[in-house]
């Protein structure tokens, strides 16, 4: 029966609810709450993880959901030796961490080297874009402390790459994100988009020119990153060129938040959820809540054997097959997140998204266009 | 009272910094005042009794375009400031014996970049570089050679139909670069005159409406705006008198002009760009 779920690419684990910074389109809805998860919660994480079957290849966990290096580093070195004491011949696990780059030190960058630890560092541009949102409790900005990690990670040769989340802002400045990441050693890039989830119940991307300018944004992107030698990494270019030129079986480029049980989230009580990673902890009057069981009382068989899983699955199920049907982006993007779905649309079992007309839609137009041919010239400079 | 003081309520350009840009330093530090011009020969070139603004006449000066969707309008002189990437192209290029087509790369790659910004632009645009030695109250060439001075739109050059007037500047220099300016449009250089007994002023030619102006209000302050590398200044399309300004400096000042033709018939420019003030671009030549 396991067979038709997983198998699991990432578990992420939620040291700590508590976040040492405010942003201010963050979707936790606890990031106050200064509680850790404890080493008996985590023994129970890598067991039931183990006894689940859903570790079928090597597969990575995912430190996150609260700001994970405001716990100390000995608390990772018992927590490592914890998961390699469950570790499966089926599948060994890699750990990565993503931070907001403002705790990281000379010690932690020993422990990321000692570990081998995927690192990934929110930024959202220079300090003008990065500090409109990413602030202090106090509301003071946070640029100066992430530069100064991402110098800590350059100086001890740590590879990393970034995470910027594109407001409507943001995308009137493609050649000053890009001067940034150049400026800074920063090579390798993914873009998130402001999303509805939880408590950010708007977005400033909700606009009627969001899709416009999101493509103009990626056109002038995708020009600069491939202009550079090597042509700087953006996530988003690898995997919907990958999308594109693929010519196999129906491949998803979303697959993974659709599929049940290839991520596992759980929060630092030992309550777990599938689906998009988001919607661990928030509240829903459709299923009573996103949480599935807890990794002490709940075995997976008679969790996916549950009223609650069932409903998520079938409506996941039925959104999936409505994009399918209805889309003619399918193919790049395999039915958008359920997350994205649920807070925009109120279901599952529904289609477009603010995240499907901006990071599918028009990111295959624009990286159809670039693939098709040279850019016009459209200016004639005498 | 000098008349220049006795009219002062008319419509002038604003300075801001234009929208979808950001620049390191602000207004406070960047503008200076004068009393006025003087002349020499044909030649108007503004005084160098240069001060800092005060912060009254900064605050009437300066004003804030935002708001999503927003351009420039063109009742704004709007600051801006290119990717360095793309100034040390230019230098590059510059910097090789031979001219290569590179050179027309890079200004392609300047204009993407400025039309990606949305600044008010026509379809055809003349992009000039203009290198001049330290210590000249002037930098506007002449088409036969010599200064041309304070003006808001170039002399045309002999059998060419079309003149040509700036619509942006940007230093691609190492040191800061000056620009001179009046903050007045050419329709408020004509209603003042008129105002003040010139009867046809709106009917004079560019030159001679500047000229008849500086004749009648020659202690009308001017504006000096300082650019640090890399930062430009995108003017109006009703035309903006100014000349560049390189006394005091070390350096080498090298200056791109960004420029579009526009049509002969000066005067219905100036008509035009009356009755358009603030809302088109009237005078520009837009398009092939």
């Amino acid at each position: 029966m396991n067979e038709r779920f997983g198998p699991l690419d990432l578990l992420v684990v939620q040291p700590t609810p508590f976040c040492n910074i405010d942003c201010s389109y963050c979707y936790l809805p606890d990031r106050g709450n200064r509680k850790r998860i404890r080493p008996e919660v985590l023994e129970r994480t890598f067991a039931w993880a183990l006894e689940s079957g859903l570790v079928r290849r090597p597969y990575t966990i995912v430190w996150h959901a609260g700001e994970p290096l405001v716990l100390p580093t000995a608390f990772y070195e018992d927590a490592f030796a914890t998961a390699a004491r469950f570790a499966s011949s089926d599948g060994m696990a890699t750990h990565a961490f993503q931070t907001n780059g403002t705790l990281i030190d000379d010690q932690w960058c020993t422990f990321f080297q000692r570990h081998d630890i995927r690192v990934g560092v929110s930024v959202d541009g220079p300090s003008f874009l990065h500090d409109m949102n990413r602030k202090t409790r106090s509301g003071g900005g946070t640029h100066d402390r992430v530069i100064a990690g991402i110098r800590r990670l350059q100086h001890h040769g740590i590879s990393f790459h970034v995470i910027s989340v594109l407001t409507r802002e943001a995308l009137d400045y493609p050649d000053e994100l890009h001067a940034f990441y150049v400026e800074n050693g920063i090579e390798h890039v993914g873009f998130n988009i402001e999303e509805i989830e939880g408590p950010n119940e708007d977005s400033s991307l909700s606009v009627d020119d969001a899709a416009l300018r999101y493509r103009d944004f990626m056109s002038r992107f995708f020009d600069l990153a491939m202009s550079g030698d090597p042509p700087m990494r953006i996530r988003e270019f690898d995997n919907m060129i990958s999308a594109v030129l693929y010519t196999g079986e129906e491949r998803l480029l979303s697959a993974q938040e659709a599929t049940p049980f290839a991520i596992v989230s759980v929060d630092c009580e030992g309550t777990f959820s599938t689906f998009s990673p988001e919607l661990l902890g928030l509240p829903s009057d459709v299923y009573g809540g996103f949480g599935l069981g807890n990794v002490f009382r709940d075995p997976f068989a008679e969790v996916v054997a549950s009223g609650r899983f069932q409903s998520m699955a079938r409506d996941v199920d039925a959104g999936i097959a409505k994009c399918r049907e209805e889309c003619s982006y399918f193919r790049f993007c395999g039915g958008g997140a359920p997350a994205n779905k649920y807070f925009e649309n109120g279901s599952f079992d529904s289609t477009e998204t603010l995240f499907c007309r901006l990071q599918r839609k028009a990111l295959a137009e624009v990286v159809l266009s670039k693939l098709q041919g040279p850019r016009p010239r459209c200016a004639d400079a005498a | 009272m000098p008349p220049e003081e006795a009219a002062g309520c008319e419509d002038h350009y604003c300075l801001t910094v234009a929208p979808r840009f950001q620049l390191r330093r602000s207004f406070i530090g960047r503008i200076d005042g004068n009393s006025g011009v003087e002349r020499e020969g044909d030649c108007l070139h503004s005084r160098s009794d240069w001060r800092p603004l005060q912060a009254e006449e900064l605050s009437s000066l300066v004003t804030e375009v935002s708001g999503p969707g927003a351009v420039l309008p063109a009742t704004h002189l709007g600051l801006l400031q290119i990717p360095d990437r793309i100034r040390g192209a230019w230098w590059r290029e510059a910097e090789k014996s031979a001219p290569s087509q590179a050179f027309e790369q890079v200004f392609s790659t300047l204009i993407d970049f400025l039309r990606f910004k949305r600044l008010p632009f026509p379809e055809r645009v003349h992009l000039e570089v203009a290198v001049n030695a330290p210590n000249l109250a002037s930098t506007r060439a002449a088409p036969g050679g010599g200064r041309q001075g304070l003006a808001y739109r170039d002399c045309a050059a002999a059998g060419s139909e079309r003149a040509r007037q700036a619509l942006g500047l940007v230093n691609l220099g190492d040191e800061a670069a000056f620009i001179v300016l009046l903050e007045l449009p050419p329709s408020t250089l004509a209603a003042r005159l008129e105002a003040a007994g010139e009867s046809g002023a709106s009917a004079l030619s560019p030159d001679r409406l500047v000229n008849r102006y500086f004749e009648v209000f020659p202690r009308q302050r001017l504006l000096r705006v300082r650019l640090e590398p890399g930062e430009g200044l995108w003017l109006s399309p009703h035309g903006v008198v100014h000349d560049g300004w390189t006394r005091g400096k070390r350096d080498l000042d090298v200056v791109l002009s960004v420029r579009a033709e526009v049509g002969d018939e000066s005067h219905e420019a100036v008509e035009g760009a009356r009755a358009g003030f603030g809302t088109g671009h009237a005078g520009i030549e837009i398009g092939e």
